[in-house]
């Protein structure tokens, strides 16, 4: 027969092995599972949407970005002709960033800032013109590979673009947690008429789910070739 | 000698003429479609005009190497755009959130879209459904299959955690635990028999 203090402890017992324990496990098997398999669920995420699209297109849909860079091209400064350059399609690679300060170093540069295209770089949005077009130049990556550094820059920090028709340098001047829903904030150096380098990147880092925050690195225009896209 | 310079005369012409022209570049026609896009256009006292963002996207799909918009084009597109903006008139449609409102009047004005980028032998597809501010898009191909163009109604894209990720995670965690949960228990049992 038991004794009640045998009956309490084994109360006891059963309060940790049914509600202490699986939380425990099952933090730590997520922490576990997080790092693991972030890296491949992208990837399986995207041969899914391939093999089980809605998409109606009449074309292709497997179109595979080109890689339009081919090493620096020396030209910094002077007047390029529009109608003498390629101009990139979604997906295509069209330059590289270097941070030297944060660690970034030749990082591709692709067009169009897509789910899958942000799997392989730093994306400029469509909706923001490439350098040299004479307005912002809106380019973002994820924070977990990327981006991870870039919460580390400061003011002051050179920026180098090379792009496959220029070398463009860029110097941060501010840098900020902005709300995307608040896009007065970054509108008017994005859609102004001054050559306007802008990254971002989700805010924290750290975050376990979607965030409404961004980070924002904005930078000055230093030098560069500009495009007169009416020739 | 008259010969060698006439041959060289030749080659000469036919490597200029085979140096690759771009059509990239914003033409006068294309400027136009702009210029067309960029009025604003009233409707019961509520302004319809089109945003920076979207400006700055229309500019680049006119850079494009594929579309070099000709006279013709031009007229041809701006009539199905009026089309298309006496269509958002008349159901008081004056932004994107009006179209969620309406699966109907969404493939009405994308109906429109299909066609103005048909004149320019372009077409148009759709992923998901395309209001949905963070999975929709709209893509334009160009006559070779290149897209030229992708189109989500959020300007600023998501680049941290994704929910598929914690979803995921979240399964495995608790598979694990109730695979751990029914071995704790056969394995209690085999010890107590």
């Amino acid at each position: 027969m038991r004794t009640n203090s045998e009956l309490n402890r084994n109360r006891k017992n059963y309060r940790v092995s049914f509600w202490v324990l699986p939380i425990a496990f099952f933090i730590i098997g997520y922490l576990i599972f997080y790092f693991a398999l972030t890296p491949i669920i992208g990837p399986v995420k995207s041969i899914y949407s391939l093999a089980f699209s809605n998409v109606n297109a009449v074309t292709t849909d497997g179109f595979q970005g080109k890689d339009l860079f081919s090493g620096k091209t020396g030209v910094y400064d002077g007047v390029l002709k529009a109608s003498e350059i390629h101009f990139p399609y979604v997906g295509d690679k069209w330059g590289t960033l270097t941070i030297e300060s944060i660690g970034i170093k030749d990082m591709p540069l692709i067009y169009g800032d897509n789910t899958e295209n942000l799997l392989q770089g730093a994306c400029m949005s469509e909706r923001s013109r490439l350098p040299g077009y004479g307005s912002g130049t809106l380019v973002a990556a994820h924070n977990y590979n990327y981006f991870h550094e870039l919460q580390n820059i400061e003011e002051g920090v050179d920026v180098e673009v090379e792009t496959y028709y220029g070398s463009y340098k860029y110097k941060v001047y501010r840098t900020e947690i902005i709300d995307v829903y608040q896009s007065k904030s970054y509108w008017d150096e994005v859609y102004g008429d001054k050559e306007t380098l802008v990254l971002y990147t989700c805010y924290p880092n750290n975050a376990l789910r979607s965030t409404p925050y961004r980070f924002f690195v904005f930078c000055e225009f230093i030098s560069g070739p500009k495009i007169d896209e009416y020739n | 000698m008259k010969k060698i310079i006439s041959i060289a005369l030749v080659a000469v012409l036919l490597l200029a003429f085979a140096v690759p022209a771009f059509a990239a570049g914003i033409n006068a026609n294309e400027q136009k479609l702009l210029d067309y896009a960029a009025t604003a256009y009233v409707v019961d006292g509520q302004t319809i005009t089109v945003t920076d963002d979207i400006m700055a996207q229309a500019k680049n799909a006119f850079n494009s190497d594929s579309i070099d918009v000709t006279d013709a084009q031009y007229k041809e597109i701006t009539a199905i755009l009026e089309e298309g903006l006496a269509y958002a008139k008349k159901n008081n449609l004056t932004k994107i959130a009006d179209l969620q409102k309406s699966r109907t009047h969404t493939e009405n004005m994308l109906e429109y879209g299909r066609r103005a980028a048909a004149v320019l032998g372009c077409t148009v597809a759709t992923k998901g459904y395309i209001t949905d501010a963070d999975h929709g898009l709209v893509i334009i191909y160009d006559a070779q299959g290149n897209k030229i163009a992708e189109f989500h109604p959020n300007l600023i894209a998501k680049t941290g955690a994704s929910t598929t990720t914690m979803a995921i995670c979240t399964l495995a965690a608790v598979s694990v635990i109730a695979v751990a949960g029914v071995s704790v228990k056969k394995f209690r049992k085999v010890d107590e028999d």
